[in-house]
C-alpha cells in the first residue's frame, strides 16, 4: 500500500445518535488538601478533563487536521476491554467513558473528538497492575510534587516508600473517592 | 497504548449530550411571611 494514501478511504463511515461508552484511565491532580482535583491524561502534557464540560481532543498537528484524524494517533482515547488499561503508566481514576462527535473505531478501543466521564473510582495502580480492577480499592491517596495524586492500598503504600517514593501527605481514599465523584457529577464505578 | 488497526468511522450527534445536569443554586430564603393585620372593627358605644 502506498503510504501516502489515507486510510480512511478504505473505512466505512456510520452515522448514529447513541454516545459510545468505553473504558478509560486518567491520571490525578489536586491541592494538598484534597481540593481542586482534576482527570488528566496518563500519558503526555494534553488539557485536563474539567468538571461538568465536554472534553475535546486536540492534535499538535492542528494546523494540518482536526482530531481525530485517521492517520494520526490524536484524539481521546478509550478501549473496548478494562484490562488493556493495565499496560497504562500511572493510572490513578478507573472510569466507563462517554464518547461523542466524530469517533474513529479500533480493533480493541477507539479515538473521539468529545467525552465525558460517566463512571469514577479511585485504584491503586500497583494492584491494578497486578490483578486487574478486581481488589484494587486504595486506602490513602499520597499528595506527592506538582499535585500529583497517587491512590495506594496499605502494602503498596509501604512498599513504595520503601523504594523511596514518599508522598507529602496522606489523605483518606474515600474521601477523595467521593469528593472526585461529587466534582464530576458522576456515579462510583462498579467492578 | 496500542488499541490496534482502525476499523471504521462513527459520527455520533447525540440528541442530548451525556453531562451531568447543572446543579440549580438553592433558593435564598425570602422574608418571612407578613401575617394580616386584625381588621378592627369600631365598636359603637352603647347606647345609654
Amino acid at each position: 500500500m502506498n503510504a501516502n494514501v489515507s486510510l480512511a478511504r478504505e473505512l466505512t463511515v456510520g452515522v448514529t445518535t447513541e454516545p459510545i461508552v468505553a473504558w478509560r484511565a486518567w491520571a490525578l491532580t489536586g491541592h494538598r488538601d484534597g481540593t481542586e482535583l482534576l482527570l488528566r491524561p496518563v500519558a503526555g502534557r494534553s488539557r485536563p478533563w474539567r468538571p461538568m464540560e465536554p472534553a475535546e481532543a486536540a492534535c499538535k498537528h492542528a494546523r494540518l487536521h482536526g482530531a481525530p484524524n485517521v492517520d494520526c494517533s490524536c484524539g481521546l482515547h478509550g478501549t473496548h476491554d478494562v484490562e488493556i488499561l493495565r499496560r497504562t503508566r500511572c493510572p490513578a481514576v478507573l472510569g466507563r467513558v462517554a464518547f461523542w462527535g466524530r469517533v474513529i473505531e479500533h480493533e480493541l478501543g477507539y479515538r473521539a473528538q468529545f467525552g465525558y466521564p460517566q463512571r469514577l473510582a479511585l485504584v491503586c495502580q500497583f494492584c491494578f497492575w497486578l490483578w486487574g480492577p478486581h481488589g484494587t480499592r486504595p486506602a490513602v491517596v499520597g499528595w506527592l510534587q506538582r499535585d500529583e495524586l497517587i491512590p495506594f492500598c496499605w502494602p503498596h503504600l509501604e512498599q513504595a516508600q520503601r523504594y523511596g517514593m514518599e508522598p507529602r501527605r496522606l489523605l483518606p481514599a474515600d474521601e477523595i473517592d467521593l469528593r472526585l465523584r461529587e466534582t464530576y457529577a458522576v456515579d462510583l464505578l462498579a467492578f | 497504548m496500542n488499541i490496534g488497526r482502525p476499523k471504521r468511522i462513527i459520527e455520533i450527534e447525540p440528541a442530548s449530550i451525556p453531562l451531568p445536569e447543572p446543579q440549580l443554586p438553592m433558593p435564598e430564603p425570602g422574608p418571612a411571611p407578613v401575617e394580616p393585620m386584625p381588621l378592627e372593627i369600631p365598636v359603637e358605644p352603647p347606647a345609654s
